[in-house]
């Protein structure tokens, strides 16, 4: 071969079209000379160079006789009757094709109908996309060649019909893969069809003579004329074509939003997410996901994300399919994920495909970046927190690569530089680790394996030391059965520990600790039936293993004697399938169903309580005990997630969907925002599973040719059986848990408005969200009850939010973005009054979350210089300078009242209270 | 405590260091948004044979001062459903038992109250735990986990039996109080009426009768909650429980100190109860506040169950140890504390102030500066007598100090305590 490496994207029209007007001359004259040498004679008399395959020019010869002609007539004589076209590159470079040309303009009408490049592009990302027809230039047909003539299937006399159907797969002549999207027309008859993703189509045509041919991007076009007799299978094998066209921006899923199935669903780029100014210039998605309607945390230095009116430990954060229990360092204000080797999220806040569950409110899809198989690359980062790196490395080329991804702290180092000793003895620290390893074993079979890891480390007083780390395996092992068919096997491994170090002045020195393990197995499955039907089934289960907590003594004078917890274990398994139908054009559905089946299992002893009587101790009738395995309880159901689309037009589309869902865990948390020291609960006899409902409706509109993006939302979703403690619960290493625990309702509403420009010069998004989320914790025992039994408002409920990210490029070069949000303030429980008791005064509080803390702003500007685009360069730059809080409000984030010396003090705090400059380096090798 | 909270954020990290200076904890003052009333009552009772004591008030406003006294309720606890021990009422919401008597271990007690309006109150079924003695109160010298120096009191018990026993603390503490400049002399006001009596203002000083203000006493109770159990613990007992730290900058260690240590055995929901108090008026972390909410005690409305009633009735066995000590016993040789008054710089305030002036001679009126500041500063127990100037200064005649340095009646009583020990 002695061409190609210029493919872009080819297009189909047998016309000669000179590129530039050329001037050059050539003189020749031979008779029957092979075409191969003519054009070697041209090169030597010319600059000209030509490009082309040998095979094409075999045995090809010609009889002419120019003199001083221009090249281009030169040219067209030679290849007159021929079917090699010709375009000249580069003004020296002559590049032959056969059968087609080469266009150096976009044809009229690329831009509006990308939906054909982004499903090729985004083959089998996204299960739900839709399979809309190719663009293609009906004006023109393909010129026919030596038209092949087929015969199907064999007459018969008895049940003879009108038409046929006829079915087969495209493939590609080179390698064998499957051709999808590519337009099957009958000429003179109106009658087409496109191929899946498989490269599978079917058609129904009249019986007789039919003219099909086969039209498709880059690829050659290729008519049959295909006798019908009876139904029968036709297959092409068709060359690809290779055309140059200027840079085409293949932006994908720019219309997703309008076309996909599910509500409520949005993703995050995290390469994307690097010009939106961040506390201390961390990137950060999670940080960048509550910009987006419906997402929000109690506020800064608040771990934990609260979707859609749902609690913070109702999302399901999967980093390649393996759970992380906290997604966070330092108390949430930094993401434990390395920025670098995070390709981005996928997050489902609406409807929630069948393959995922066990959380109530959302699912957040992370997933790493897959090495570069080519060459060794890497990314890092300093700033004034932490030092990032990233390295890709190829293992096998083309094949398998390695992505190791570090980022660390360096504030210890800070403190142990400093001349305090109180700094000196205390310790910050948390560090990320990950690596993934990806092969593509053959066409068939591809793996990868994720390992992470994450730390923290923090002393409050100098004599304790917090820490809590996540560690996560998975394994990915994704199999093609056949072009419709194709299976994953996933394994997955997950902890998360959290432990404080007491070590005191006194003989009461300890380590505390808690720590839960999970470990899944998912075998899922994708079918593509056919074009209407695309159906992914599977099974999971996974069991847990919760240690609730345990305390040693530390050191030999401790007199601390050991206590632990028993091991609580479960097995949660699930069974899904979904089917994704297409009807026609307007109408796509997604319908999906999950059984989800839970078993809490011994070794343990349960508490039972006397019917009709409030759970305490005094209620406590007797403790049963359960052997190894030996089932305790189980809980499931099934769970509906069911969503339709109707599209008024391309750009115009209305969807509504129903979303069910089981959780059998929950965290337990006495604080008002998560805590590093909340821990995770089993289900078991006495504490059941969290359910909800949930149903969505959005309007979703793009405009000028998908520039602009804006949709409307609304959803209604109510839960059942949430967790709620006692007043005053006592949570770590608490035997009998179950006493402290409430169970109630919640109810949810909200409508989400988010107006997004994409691309441009300025481009980001407006984000408007309308919601409240209300809890109730009813029952008949004063002890049991909440607010008195009425709903009231969750910790979380904001009902106003609203979030604006912009971003402006001056240059190439140089951009400025801006991120502003507005939040109406959260509610807090406020102390009605004071009282005095045993020599001291008291505040007392009466109901909760009564009032709100003052409204939430900030502002955040940053600019953003890349470095300079050599090529040659060894490393290309990105400087990110910002200014968090530029407006340095102090927005309240608590108020708190302590009783000192006696005497009852008010304080409100602050996180961020004036504006944080930070300066943070890029490059990328 | 704020100076804590500040700590706190201060020692986390690099971060924290800018943390430590971008965020920010300011004090605020509170108001009442909506205030509801509750009764609250303060009620325990112990073991000691004596007539207990039970306050009840009603929450009050963060703008109201003074603690709103429920008068006219009649109160008793009732032992094991059948003896009533009734309550009298000695002076505004102070309820006084009629006769003197000591709660029996294991026994039941049920704390009644009815309000002058007839509503009713009950407590559950309190039983009295056993007492566990007090084994040793000792004090030590040490520096704290904020790195202060200071003296530690530290508990010693010996529980008894296996179930974990739960304690609370509180303590009196006393301290002898020299004033350091005491002087036999004090300011005598011989005229404080300006011009009209005939002559300007005139101070003297006299010998005092008596060494009043030379040696004091001064006295604080315990303020916060203590608690501590032999829950996850290898051994059934408190051992060097920390009580009470004294930063050995504090005047109050000076000279001689005396702690009066109260162990109240006290049963698992007074104590949880107790806990829950403290983790509600103190803070731990800034980023993340213990939820708070209504804090139900043990004592129940009759009339209306959703009436809320604050505080608990804690029935409680008590055991108490006293310990003395000089500053010289820990710190021998060692600097003083600060006396909290300056005592170094003299004061020379004018007997006869500027721009003094009486109209028609001495017996006139006086139509310019008529106030004296030394007589001012003697009639507002601001300052002591040091000494006479010299030479004679009609106009400023005595130098001065603050009173404290001269009479410890500022600080603490002149009397001393009956168990003092010298």
């Amino acid at each position: 071969m002695k061409y190609t490496r210029f493919v872009v994207i080819a297009f189909f029209i047998c016309n000669f079209l000179f590129a530039q007007n050329d001037s050059t001359v050539v003189s020749l004259s031979v008779t029957d000379t092979p075409l191969e040498n003519v054009l070697k004679k041209i090169e030597e008399q010319t600059s000209f160079q030509f490009y082309y395959v040998d095979e094409w020019l075999k045995e090809k010869k010609v009889t002419a006789s120019f003199q001083n002609e221009p090249i281009k007539s030169v040219l067209e004589k030679l290849f007159e009757n021929t079917i090699l076209n010709y375009y000249v590159y580069e003004s020296d470079k002559i590049i032959l094709t056969q059968n087609n040309i080469i266009y150096d303009k976009l044809p009229n009408g690329f831009f509006t109908r990308t939906d054909a490049v982004t499903t090729t592009v985004e083959e089998n990302k996204r299960p739900t996309k839709s399979l809309n027809p190719v663009f293609f230039a009906d004006e023109h047909l393909p010129q026919t060649r030596s038209i092949e003539t087929v015969r199907i299937g064999k007459e018969s006399l008895s049940g003879q019909q009108n038409s046929y159907k006829l079915s087969g797969y495209i493939k590609n002549a080179r390698n064998g893969n499957a051709i999808p999207d590519l337009s099957l027309v009958v000429k003179n008859r109106n009658i087409g069809t496109v191929t899946d993703e498989n490269g599978y189509y079917e058609i129904i045509v009249p019986v007789g003579e039919n003219v099909i041919a086969t039209k498709a991007l880059g690829i050659e076009s290729q008519t049959k004329r295909v006798l019908v007799y009876n139904e029968g299978q036709l297959d092409f094998n068709l060359n690809e074509s290779i055309e140059q066209l200027d840079e085409v921006v293949v932006a994908a899923d720019k219309a997703s939003n309008v076309e996909e199935e599910i509500t409520g669903s949005t993703s995050i780029e995290s390469e994307e997410t690097k010009d939106i100014p961040m506390v201390l210039g961390e990137r950060n998605i999670l940080s960048v996901a509550t910009t987006l309607p419906g997402i929000s945390n109690a506020g800064e230095g608040a771990s934990g994300i609260n979707v859609r009116g749902g609690k913070t430990d109702q999302n399901l954060i999967l980093l390649d399919d393996g759970v992380v229990y906290n997604p966070t360092h330092f108390f949430g204000i930094f993401q434990a994920l390395n920025p670098f080797a995070t390709k981005g999220v996928d997050i489902y806040k609406g409807n929630v495909p069948a393959e995922f569950g066990g959380r109530l409110s959302s699912v957040f899809d992370i997933t790493t970046i897959e090495g570069n198989t080519e060459k060794f690359s890497g990314e890092a980062s300093i700033g004034p927190v932490t030092g990032n790196l990233m390295l890709e490395v190829p293992i096998v080329k083309d094949k398998s690569s390695l992505v190791l991804g570090g980022r660390g702290a360096y504030s210890d180092w800070i403190l142990k530089s400093l001349d305090d000793e109180n700094l000196q003895n205390s310790s910050a620290s948390f560090y990320d680790l990950v690596a993934n390893y990806t092969h593509k074993v053959n066409e068939n079979n591809t793996i990868k394996a994720t390992g992470y890891y994450s730390k923290d480390e923090f002393s409050i007083t100098s004599d304790s030391l917090y820490g809590y780390s996540n560690r996560l395996a998975t394994f990915n092992w994704n199999h093609k059965f056949n072009d419709r068919h194709n299976g994953s096997l996933i394994l997955t491994n997950s902890a998360y520990k959290f432990d404080i170090e007491f070590d005191g002045q006194s003989n009461t020195d300890f380590d505390l600790g808690y720590g839960i393990d999970e470990t899944e197995l998912k075998l899922k499955f994708k079918y593509l039936w056919n074009d209407a039907h695309t159906i992914d089934y599977g099974i999971s289960s996974k069991l847990y293993r919760v240690k609730p907590g345990f305390i040693n003594p530390r050191g030999p004078e401790s007199i601390i004697t050991p206590f632990s917890i028993d091991e609580d274990r479960a097995l949660e398994s699930a069974i899904f399938l979904s089917d994704n139908i297409k009807i026609g054009d307007k109408v796509g559905i997604e319908a999906g169903i999950r059984y989800s089946f839970y078993a809490a299992l011994g070794a343990s002893v349960q508490g039972v309580y006397a019917e009709g009587q409030p759970r305490n101790q005094a209620t406590l009738i007797e403790q049963v005990s359960y052997d190894d395995n030996e089932v305790i309880e189980t809980y499931g159901g099934p769970e509906f997630r069911v969503s339709g689309r109707y599209s008024f037009s391309d750009s115009f589309s209305i969807k509504a969907g129903f979303n069910s869902m089981y959780q059998y865990i929950h965290t337990l948390s006495n604080t008002t925002t998560v805590s590093p020291i909340d821990t995770w609960k089993l289900s078991d006899s006495n504490i059941k599973p969290q359910r909800s409902n949930q149903v969505s409706l959005g309007f979703f509109k793009n405009f000028e040719d998908d520039l602009y993006e804006i949709s409307v939302e609304g959803y209604y979703k109510t839960s059942d059986d949430i967790l709620d403690f006692k007043t005053g619960a006592q949570l770590l290493l608490n035997d009998d848990i179950e006493q402290e625990v409430l169970q109630g309702e919640g109810q949810a509403y909200g409508v989400e408005f988010l107006l997004r420009k994409n691309s441009g010069r300025l481009n980001g998004w407006l984000g408007y969200t309308y919601s409240r989320s209300r809890i109730k914790f009813d029952s008949e025992f004063s002890e049991e009850r909440i607010n008195g039994g009425n709903y009231f408002p969750a910790n979380y409920d904001k009902p106003h939010d609203l979030s604006l990210v912009a971003n402006y490029k001056f240059t190439r070069r140089y951009s400025a973005s801006m991120n502003f949000a507005y939040q109406t303030g959260r509610p807090v429980t406020y102390p009605i009054g004071q009282y005095s008791f045993n020599n001291s005064e008291y505040v007392f509080y009466s109901n909760r979350n009564e009032f709100r803390i003052p409204d939430y702003y900030r502002l955040d500007i940053g600019i953003n210089i890349e470095g300079n685009h050599k090529i040659k360069k060894f490393a290309h730059s990105f400087w990110n300078i910002s200014v968090y809080n530029v407006l340095g409000r102090a927005n309240p984030y608590s108020v708190f009242f302590v009783s000192e010396a006696g005497e009852v003090k008010a304080y409100k705090s602050s996180i961020f209270a004036i504006p944080i400059p930070s300066i943070t380096y890029n490059f990328k090798f | 405590m704020k100076g804590y909270y500040i700590h706190i954020i201060f020692s986390l990290t690099g971060i924290t260091i800018i943390l430590a200076i971008s965020s920010c904890i300011e004090a605020f003052e509170a108001e009442t948004l909506g205030l509801q009333t509750a009764l609250v009552v303060d009620a325990r009772l112990t073991n000691e044979v004596k007539k207990h004591h039970i306050l009840l008030s009603n929450a009050r406003s963060f703008e109201q001062e003074d603690i709103q006294h429920v008068s006219n309720a009649q109160v008793s606890i009732v032992e094991n459903a059948d003896t009533i021990y009734s309550f009298e009422e000695i002076s505004p919401g102070h309820y006084v038992s009629t006769i003197a008597f000591g709660a029996k271990t294991n026994q039941t007690y049920q704390l009644r109250i009815i309000n002058s309006d007839g509503r009713s109150y009950v407590s559950t079924n309190e039983t009295m735990p056993e007492n566990t003695p007090i084994a040793d109160l000792t004090v030590k010298r040490k520096t704290n986990d904020f790195g202060e120096d200071g003296v530690a009191v530290i508990l010693n018990n010996n529980s008894l039996g296996s179930q974990p026993r739960y304690f609370r603390y509180d303590y009196q503490e006393n301290y002898e109080i020299k004033a350091p400049n005491w002087d036999p002399f004090t300011f005598d006001i011989i005229d404080s009426i300006a011009c009209l009596d005939g002559d300007a203002f005139e101070v003297d000083i006299k010998p005092k009768n008596s060494e009043r203000g030379r040696i004091c006493y001064g006295e604080n109770l315990s303020k916060n909650i203590i608690l501590a159990s032999t829950a996850n613990l290898n051994e059934n007992t408190i051992s060097d429980f920390e009580v009470h730290f004294i930063n050995r900058e504090n005047y109050i260690l000076t000279h001689r100190y005396s702690i009066l240590v109260t162990q109240y055995s006290q049963s698992v929901d007074a104590h949880s109860y107790y806990q829950s108090l403290l983790a509600f008026s103190t803070s731990e972390s800034v980023f993340s506040e213990v939820q708070p909410g209504f804090l139900a005690g043990n004592i129940y409305s009759e009339t209306n169950s959703d009436e809320n009633v604050i505080g608990y009735f804690e029935t409680a066995a008590v055991s108490s140890e006293r310990i003395f000590f000089n500053y010289q016993d820990l710190f021998p040789d060692e600097n003083l504390p600060e006396f909290p008054f300056s005592c170094s710089g003299l004061g020379n305030p004018r007997l006869i102030p500027r721009g003094y002036h009486c109209t028609m001679g001495a017996s006139g009126v006086c139509d310019g500066n008529c106030e004296s500041p030394l007589i001012g500063q003697i009639q507002a127990n601001q300052i002591v007598f040091a000494a006479v100037k010299e030479p004679t200064d009609f106009l400023a005649p005595y130098y001065t100090l603050p009173k404290a340095c001269g009479d410890c009646t500022v600080l603490g009583s002149s009397v001393k305590p009956e168990f003092w020990i010298d």
